[in-house]
């Protein structure tokens, strides 16, 4: 029997102790105060049996830690595989292993004639019906990380400083116009990546294995994630592959999708640019 | 409403009648009065809570000021519209919007030639949606594949229904076009779906939702800026001509579970959603 119908049936079962209590207590000014109470928690308890149908995972939690922060889990959500190609995560006594499986597509439908654009509806259509188990299909628009490009581009800007203050003594003005020219250069390059983020959209699916043991739920996703890319490889005539490690992260976790070095640097031009006005 | 749903209902308006029952021996005068009042407010929030949970819930608990960990790392703002993550100082708001397809646009209901335009246009629409967004931003559609012969049945079950109220409002004479109208429209539909069957169409049970994520240097920066993505996404999305909600309670802790594992099964994925999804 489902867990859950216990918590109702405990909930009612208190509720129901609570209300005759409040009907069998004798009258009096304050016990009539005493059975308002007995009453509005049996009301309560009546509310939060009928609430456990969607919310048990929360009532339970509620009641023990009777505080305003709840502590549902204090475990990571997840944790990635030794193999890296899926993340595991333990429901009671069993594991489900999650494998992402990346779809490399690259093709425009502003560039599509009617008929292709028709033709690769029907073929996203029959993509989604492509596995008889649920699987998640997504698109993700996500912040390009452009942590190392940036960090070039201000080495160049050092390297153009040193440049300008070796040459400040110089009488060579033709030397020193040039090194003011290439710092102004790199500055605008920087300006000019920072002031925007560039975005990647990649196209993947989900699938999860439940087992006993962690190693045959991982199994068990492989499998079926091979079953799932010949199929989308039929449909769409790409070669879909299993996302690993870094690539895993990118679809799961928030600070992926907006990478922390092209953050800093945005927040930072705002900063600057709320000082300036 | 669904078999358990009727059992959780019935049996928390029990305790409540029972309530009624006892109310004479609570207490006379004004104790009645709030002894009444503790009973119709329980009993409104039960009926409140049976056709908008998420909103009840939301407000409740906004009330309240109750916040949740999930897991590790991450909290469910006391409103249960948003999930933040903290890195390095940086906070990551994550909500959620679910994309239900207006009843009108069932493409049961369109035409051959209708369908095969909406079919060429679809590529195009959203590409132009997606190109207006500037944040990061997850379109997930989850699908779970149907037994045939299954859906088959049940599609016989109601059309052979439908055909019974046909010949039944043909029997009255008061309003007998709209609903004979009516009526064969909806039997026209179920013809359809079973023509797609018979065709060798797989029958696909889908789950659309979108997901975004902010960033900001303190929390309320972070929801401000994930309030304002999600109306962008709102208006970047309206021309594909979905029913787009924001997610609350109960569903945006499934949809944050679903990061890391999703559905084994459809029974499992039908019994998630049932209001907002």
């Amino acid at each position: 029997m489902n867990p859950k119908i216990f918590i109702l049936i405990g909930f009612l079962a208190i509720a129901a102790v609570l209300l005759v209590a409040a009907a069998y207590i004798p009258n009096g000014v304050v016990l009539d105060l005493l059975k308002l109470l007995l009453l509005a928690l049996a009301m309560a308890f009546t509310v939060a049996a009928f609430a456990s149908r969607y919310y048990s995972y929360l009532l339970i939690p509620m009641l023990q830690q009777r505080r305003r922060h709840i502590v549902l889990s204090d475990q990571p959500p997840y944790w990635l595989a030794s193999t890296g190609d899926a993340i595991v995560v333990k429901k009671d006594n069993d594991f489900i292993a999650t494998t992402y499986i990346n779809i490399p597509i690259y093709v425009s439908g502003s560039e599509m004639s009617n008929e292709e654009r028709q033709r690769f509806s029907y073929q996203i259509s029959n993509l989604i019906s492509v596995s008889k188990e649920p699987a998640r299909f997504s698109t993700e628009l996500r912040i390009m990380d452009k942590g190392e490009y940036l960090k070039l581009i201000k080495e160049a800007i050092g390297n153009a400083e040193n440049e300008l203050s070796a040459l400040e003594k110089s009488e060579d003005v033709l030397a020193k116009d040039r090194a003011r020219g290439k710092l102004s250069m790199w500055k605008k390059v920087l300006d000019h990546i920072s002031s925007k983020s560039s975005m990647e959209l990649v196209t993947f699916v989900t699938v999860s294995a439940i087992a006993s043991k962690e190693y045959e739920a991982i199994m068990i996703a492989q499998q079926k994630a091979r079953e799932l890319m010949n199929g989308i490889g039929t449909i769409l005539g790409v070669t879909p592959n299993v996302s690993v490690g870094g690539e895993v992260l990118k679809l799961v976790e928030p600070e992926y999708l907006i990478p922390l070095s092209t953050i800093s640097q945005e927040i930072e031009m705002k900063i600057e640019h709320g000082v300036v006005e | 409403m669904d078999p358990e749903g009727i059992m959780y209902f019935a049996f928390s308006l029990l305790i409540v009648l029972m309530a009624l029952s006892f109310a004479p021996k609570i207490g006379g005068g004004i104790v009645s009065i709030f002894a009444a009042f503790i009973i119709v407010a329980a009993a409104i929030l039960i009926v409140i809570l049976n056709f908008a949970d998420y909103l009840a819930v939301s407000i409740g608990f906004g009330m309240l000021g109750i916040t949740f960990q999930p897991a590790a790392g991450y909290t469910i703002t006391k409103e249960q519209k948003s999930l933040i993550k903290q890195v390095g100082g940086i906070y990551y708001a994550t909500g959620y919007i679910s994309g239900n397809l207006f009843q009108y646009e069932f493409k049961q209901e369109l035409g051959d030639e209708e369908i095969e335009a909406k079919m060429a246009e679809a590529p195009l629409k959203w590409e132009q949606a997606v190109s207006n967004i500037t944040f990061p931003f997850k379109y997930h559609v989850l699908a779970a594949g149907l037994s045939v012969q299954n859906v088959r049945d049940e599609l016989e079950g109601k059309r052979s229904y439908q055909e019974y109220e046909l010949s039944k409002v043909m029997q009255n004479s008061s309003g007998k076009d709209m609903a004979v109208s009516e009526i064969q429209r909806k039997i026209n539909v179920l013809q359809r779906k079973m023509d797609r069957i018979s065709a060798g169409e797989k029958p696909v049970a889908t789950v659309m939702y979108m997901e975004t994520t902010a960033v900001g240097v303190s929390e309320k920066a972070a929801l401000d800026e994930l309030d304002r993505q999600i109306s962008a996404l709102q208006i970047a999305l309206s021309p594909l001509n979905l029913d787009l909600q924001r997610v609350m309670g109960r569903e945006l802790y499934t949809l944050f579970k679903f990061n890391f594992a999703i559905p084994l099964n459809h029974d499992e994925m039908s019994g998630y959603f049932d209001k907002q999804g």
